[in-house]
């Protein structure tokens, strides 16, 4: 079995021209932990999710160093953290996508697969290996829950 | 540098021939002298054209400069690496790893934009002092890494542009950095080969001058910017409200560090009477602090942590120098820098007895200094730099113009404050600048090339005049 036949097939996407707000809505609205950006082709360019949506919060500057910042000091209010999101939501998607995810392809072994999704803490997109188009996109539930099943 | 290069130029097209007597043991029987000179010019170039990573370029220089037979074996090559300077940048990463991690950095640069009520322009001299200072006592790059995150973390709740206080910061951190041996890779140079020169000369020689030109070039500033800057009283008040108390992340480990440091400054200042040498110390204190650090932890975590620590130490950096040392060195060793020690001799034809030539001298090498590192980075200009005056000084000695020590030091000082003034003339003067160049694109204000030497170059000439003045009246009448 590969990856193929486990995967979600035509899944929920934004293209990377769609608002920011629209790629928020569909994450609200589906409870997913990310959406695939993709071009008009359907070519995939990206994923937006909710750890891209996390970081639109806090000041810009907490990701300049390399480990986790400490911002205990700051004493931002509600407001703030507000007016940070409210300002970007016209933006085009594009802009904030996580330009490199880490995808899979539909004749990735299971293991790999399962391996993937361990490391990534996400939804991982099934990429057509030459044409770069998005086929799918596999959940931890797409593989846990056919395992789940009674073995033959 | 440019002097330097176009010395060497020279040297390959025609002079090298006339050095026959140097061609022994080389590739194909290839004339020493030619091979070296080709490596130093190609590397030096490479280096400047900033395409490829610098540390990459200079390993694989110092590497052909051994495989090509300019050393007879691979020990003279070793033997051409300074390892005071390698170990005392090293060990001063390590301490700087380790305290990083208590938030004390960020600590003051908020203590001190609260002390000014969090007003733009307070905000921007206060940060700047604080630049100065953590500059003179640590590595340039390393200062801007502590303190430009936190600068545009109170600039963008400031809802403020960056430019003029990363633009401060690069300048103070450069000036600052002249103060003393440790504070700027041209003086760790300085102060690491020339035996003469000690820790405490820097305070005393160079540290003096620096609050002049800090104070020379706030007010260029103040000019451009003073009145700009200003700030909502929302957006201040949100400054206000940081609590610096919560950037110490780790008292206990800041004790330990502060401790440290105070041990190794302690060592810098006291040691050299005693014969040690700054690497010691710096290794040391690093080593110490590891230990201090580790002792609360489990053996795994012990070890991840120091792994984790000495992953942070800058390699780049490290292996740059590495491969900088062995392409001098054989450059040295090859007789190349006594045709341009030659050349330097030759400037000060004319001048009559030591005096005169120490003033020339003194004059030419800051200046000369102070626009080449303006062009290129400081470090490998003053790598080249050190042996050449070295053997200038022998051959003038040789010609009957003796400089004793105090006119040779004027020389050195002279090189000191023209290469770290002179980094500042550029967005490429020195590794510093580029590190806030690189903060300034990711936080999406990229510092324009031509807009910054607009605004440096002219602050970096003012700062090289007032250096020539203090240099000419203390030491050259």
């Amino acid at each position: 079995m590969t990856c193929a036949e486990i995967m979600t097939a035509d899944p929920t996407t934004v293209r990377a021209d769609e608002p920011l707000s629209r790629a928020i809505e569909i994450l609200r609205d589906n409870r997913f932990r990310s959406v695939p950006v993709v071009d008009a082709q359907g070519v995939m360019v990206g994923q937006f999710g909710i750890h891209g949506l996390l970081s639109l919060i806090v000041p810009k500057a907490a990701f300049m160093e390399g480990d986790t910042p400490n911002l205990a000091f700051v004493n931002d209010d509600f407001d703030d953290l507000q007016r940070r999101l409210v300002e970007e939501r016209d933006q085009p998607v594009g802009r904030f996508s996580k330009k490199d995810p880490v995808i899979l392809h539909p004749d990735t072994a299971l293991t790999h697969v399962v391996l993937s999704l361990y490391n990534c803490h996400n939804n991982l997109p099934v990429v057509e290996r030459k044409t770069g188009k998005l086929v799918g996109i596999v959940s931890y539930w797409d593989i846990v829950g056919r395992l789940l099943e009674d073995p033959k | 540098m440019i002097a330097a290069l176009a010395a060497m130029a020279t040297m390959v097209s025609g002079g090298g021939g006339e050095e026959g007597g140097h061609s022994i043991g080389p590739i194909f029987g290839w004339d020493k002298l030619w091979i070296a000179g080709v490596i130093f010019v190609v590397t030096y170039g490479i280096i400047m054209t900033e395409k490829y990573n610098r540390a990459v370029v200079a390993m694989l220089g110092g590497g052909l400069m051994v495989l090509l037979g300019v050393y007879p074996n691979q020990a003279s090559a070793v033997a051409g690496i300074d390892w005071n300077t390698i170990g005392l940048l090293t060990g001063m990463m390590v301490i700087v790893a380790v305290t990083r991690r208590t938030g004390i950095f960020q600590y003051l640069a908020i203590w001190s934009a609260k002390k000014v009520k969090a007003r733009p322009w307070g905000i921007l001299v206060m940060l700047s002092i604080v630049t100065a200072v953590l500059s003179a006592l640590l590595d340039n790059v390393t200062t801007v890494l502590l303190i430009v995150p936190v600068t545009l973390l109170i600039t963008e709740e400031l809802e403020i542009k960056p430019y003029p206080f990363l633009f401060a910061e690069i300048l103070f951190s450069n000036i600052g950095g002249t103060a003393t041996l440790i504070g700027d890779p041209p003086n760790i140079l300085i102060g690491s080969q020339v035996q003469t020169i000690t820790f405490n000369h820097f305070l005393i020689h160079i540290a003096p001058i620096v609050p002049v030109v800090f104070i020379a070039t706030m007010l260029p500033i103040w000019i451009m910017w003073g009145k700009k800057l200003k700030a909502s009283d929302e957006a201040m008040a949100r400054v206000m409200n940081f609590k610096e108390r919560d950037a110490i992340t780790n008292v206990t480990l800041l004790k330990k560090s502060m401790f440290v440091l105070a041990l190794v400054l302690a060592g810098f200042i006291l040691g050299h009477p005693m014969g040690i040498e700054p690497a010691t110390v710096a290794m040391f204190g690093g080593a110490l602090l590891l230990l201090l650090d580790n002792l609360p932890r489990t053996p795994e975590e012990k070890s991840e942590n120091v792994h984790h620590t000495f992953g942070e130490v800058e390699w780049v950096t490290i292996f740059f120098f590495v491969g900088l040392f062995v392409i001098v060195h054989g450059l040295e060793s090859a007789g190349a820098l006594d045709i341009l020690a030659g050349k330097v001799v030759g400037f000060t034809d004319g001048a009559d007895g030591p005096e005169e030539v120490t003033t020339r001298l003194s004059i030419a090498v800051m200046w000369v200094s102070a626009v080449a590192s303006a062009i290129v980075d400081n470090i490998p200009f003053v790598a080249t730099m050190i042996p050449t005056l070295k053997t200038a000084f022998t051959q003038l000695a040789a010609n009957g113009v003796d400089l004793d020590l105090a006119q040779q030091h004027a020389v050195w000082w002279s090189l000191s404050l023209g290469a770290c003034l002179g980094g500042n003339g550029s967005l490429i003067g020195a590794s510093a600048n580029l590190i806030v160049a690189g903060f300034a694109e990711r936080a999406g204000t990229p510092i324009s090339f031509v807009k910054f030497l607009k605004h440096a170059f002219p602050l970096m000439l003012m700062s090289v005049a007032i250096a020539t003045v203090y240099v000419y009246l203390r030491y050259l009448v």
